[in-house]
C-alpha cells in the first residue's frame, strides 16, 4: 500500500512539468534492519534535473533533531553535469536515539526540495524510509539474576595519557637537529671542520676576528698575515700581487670584491715593506679587514 | 644520443645547483633552528604527559590533587571526575563537567559525560528503592541528556548505548509512550523493573 503510494507520488513527480525538471529521484538506502540506539545510518539521494536547475538550500532538511528519537547529523552535497542533465548528490547522515523494548520499525519520514531551474521551480520528494530498531538489553533482568549494580555497565577508568608518537616526534627532530648542526659547522668550516682545505677563508675569518680583537700593530699585522694564507692556500701556492689577475680567473666567484683585494694586497706591502704602518692602516682600516674576509668566505661557501 | 641528454641535464641543473649554494648557508642555518625549536616543543610536550600520568596515577590511588579544569588536559579531568564521583562529591564533580567543554577529543568528553550519567542513574536507583520518586525522575531525566550527548560525540560506543537504553526504561522520555500500547510479554512477572518505580531486586 505504502510502496504504491510512493510509486504513485514518483510517477507525480515525474510528469513534465512547466518549470525546473526533475527527472529522477533515486535513492541509495542502508541496511533495514540491525540498528541499535545511538546508531548512525547513511542515506545517499541522487536527484536527477535538467542542465541548469540546481537546488534551493533553504528546503533542505536542517541538521539537529528531526523529532524526539531522530537526529540529522549531517548533510553533504555535490552536483555534477550528466548527459544532458545535471545529476545532485546528497548524503544525509542520521542518528537514531529510539529505544525500543523488542525490535520495532522506525520510519523517516519523507521530505520534499525544492529544484530551481530558470523558469521556475519544482519540488523533488525523497520517499519515507522504514528500518527495525533492535533493544540492548533484557526485558526481566531480574529473571537471570541481574540486580541494579550488575545490570549498569561500568564506568570508564582513566587511562594514561600515551606519549609514543611525541617521543617518535621527538627522537626525528633530535635527530635532524644533528644533521643540520653537523652540516651547517661543516659550511662554516666550524669545529671539527676547521682545518678543512676548501675552506680557508672561513678559517681566515675567525683568525682575522681574533688578531684584531687584539687591536695595536702585532694583531693588525697578524690579520694581515692570516688572510695571505688564506690567499695561499686558496690559490695553491703563494700568492703576490702580480699572480691577482690569474687567482681570480682561477676563482671567478671572487671577483666582484677585486677592487678591495687590490686593496689589501698594497697595504699589506706598505706594512711590511714600507715603512708606513699608519698608512697601510688608513687605506683599509681593520672593520674593512674583517668585513673583506667575511665577503671572501661567503663567497667560498656559494662556490664549493 | 644519452650523452648529448646528459649534458643538457647539466645544462640545465648546473645554474640550479649554483643558485642552491648561495642560500645553503641561511637554508641550513633556518633548518637547524626550525628542527631545535620542534624538539624543544616535543620535549615540553612530552613532559607535561610525563606530569599529567603522575597526576593520573595519584587520582587513581586515592590522592585528593587539586586540577584546574581550564588548563588540565582531558585525561587529567576524566580521571578527576573519577576520583570526585567515586568519593561522592557530586556538586565538584558537576561543577568540572560544565567546565569540560574545551576538551577537544570528542572521545574522552564522552566517557566523562558517560561516568557522569552512570552516578546519576545509580544515585536514581538508590532514590527508587528510597520510593523517592521525585528526585529520581529529574536525575534520570538528566542523565539521559548526558547519555545523549556522550552518543553524538562517540556513535560507536556500546557501554553508552547500553546504559542509555537502560536509563530510557527508567523513565521514558517522551509522552504518550504509554498510548502506543506497548505489548507486555506473556511471561511478565507482576512487577516490571522497567517501568518507574521498578528497578531489578536481584535474585528474590
Amino acid at each position: 500500500m505504502r510502496a504504491s503510494l510512493a510509486f504513485l507520488l514518483a510517477l507525480a513527480a515525474l510528469a513534465p512539468s512547466a518549470a525546473a525538471e526533475v527527472r529522477s529521484v533515486h535513492t541509495i538506502e542502508p541496511r533495514p534492519f540491525g540498528y541499535f540506539l545511538g546508531d548512525m545510518l547513511e542515506r545517499t539521494v541522487e536527484i536527477e534535473t535538467g542542465p541548469d536547475d540546481e537546488i534551493v538550500q533553504a528546503s533542505l532538511p536542517r541538521t539537529g533533531a528531526s523529532n524526539y528519537w531522530l537526529e540529522l547529523r549531517a548533510i553533504a552535497q555535490s552536483s555534477a553535469r550528466q548527459g544532458d542533465g545535471r545529476l545532485h548528490t546528497l548524503k544525509l547522515t542520521y542518528q537514531a536515539f529510539y529505544a525500543p523494548i523488542d525490535p520495532r520499525k522506525q520510519t523517516i519520514p519523507s521530505t520534499e526540495i525544492t529544484i530551481r531551474g530558470p523558469n521556475g521551480s519544482e519540488t523533488a520528494r525523497i520517499p519515507p524510509f522504514t528500518f527495525i530498531m533492535s533493544p540492548l538489553r533484557e526485558i526481566f533482568p531480574e529473571k537471570s539474576g541481574e540486580t541494579a549494580e550488575t545490570f549498569l555497565r561500568p564506568d570508564v577508568a582513566p587511562q594514561p595519557r600515551r606519549s609514543g608518537g611525541l617521543r617518535t616526534g621527538a627522537l626525528i627532530a633530535a635527530g635532524l637537529s644533528a644533521l643540520f648542526l653537523v652540516l651547517l659547522a661543516r659550511d662554516l668550516a666550524w669545529w671539527p671542520f676547521h682545518r678543512r682545505p676548501a675552506r680557508p677563508f672561513s678559517r681566515a675569518a675567525r683568525e682575522i676576528g681574533h688578531a684584531l680583537a687584539k687591536g695595536g700593530a702585532d694583531g693588525y699585522r697578524a690579520a694581515l698575515l692570516a688572510l695571505h694564507r688564506a690567499f695561499d692556500t686558496a690559490a695553491g701556492h703563494r700568492l703576490l700581487a702580480a699572480d691577482l689577475d690569474g687567482f681570480l680567473t682561477a676563482h671567478p666567484e671572487h671577483g666582484d670584491t677585486r677592487s678591495l683585494v687590490e686593496r689589501f694586497f698594497s697595504a699589506s706591502r706598505a706594512v711590511f715593506f714600507g715603512d708606513a704602518q699608519r698608512e697601510g692602516e688608513t687605506r683599509l682600516p681593520p672593520s674593512e679587514l674583517k668585513e673583506l674576509a667575511a665577503t671572501l668566505a661567503r663567497q667560498e661557501r656559494a662556490a664549493r | 644520443m644519452s650523452s648529448a641528454s646528459r649534458s643538457g641535464l647539466s645544462r640545465v641543473l648546473t645554474p640550479v645547483v649554483a643558485a642552491l649554494r648561495k642560500v645553503r648557508t641561511p637554508a641550513l642555518a633556518a633548518l637547524l633552528v626550525a628542527s631545535v625549536a620542534a624538539l624543544a616543543v616535543l620535549t615540553w610536550r612530552i613532559y607535561e604527559v610525563r606530569r599529567d600520568n603522575a597526576i593520573i596515577a595519584a587520582l587513581k590511588a586515592g590522592d585528593d590533587i587539586p586540577v584546574d579544569p581550564r588548563g588540565a588536559s582531558g585525561e587529567v579531568l576524566l580521571a578527576r571526575s573519577a576520583f570526585l564521583l567515586h568519593t561522592d562529591r557530586r556538586d565538584e564533580a558537576q561543577a568540572l563537567l560544565d567546565a569540560s567543554s574545551g576538551v577537544v577529543d570528542a572521545k574522552l568528553r564522552a566517557r566523562l559525560l558517560y561516568n557522569h550519567a552512570n552516578a546519576r542513574i545509580r544515585d536514581a536507583i538508590a532514590a527508587i528503592e528510597r520510593a523517592d520518586n521525585d528526585k529520581a525522575i529529574p536525575l534520570t531525566r538528566l542523565a539521559k541528556d548526558e547519555y545523549r550527548l556522550a552518543l553524538r560525540l562517540d556513535p560507536d560506543a556500546w557501554d553508552i548505548k547500553y546504559n542509555y537504553d537502560v536509563a530510557m526504561r527508567i523513565v521514558r522520555d517522551f509522552p504518550g509512550y504509554e498510548q502506543e500500547g506497548e505489548e507486555v510479554p506473556p511471561d511478565a512477572p507482576k512487577r516490571l523493573w522497567t517501568d518507574l518505580p521498578g528497578v531489578p531486586r536481584g535474585l528474590p
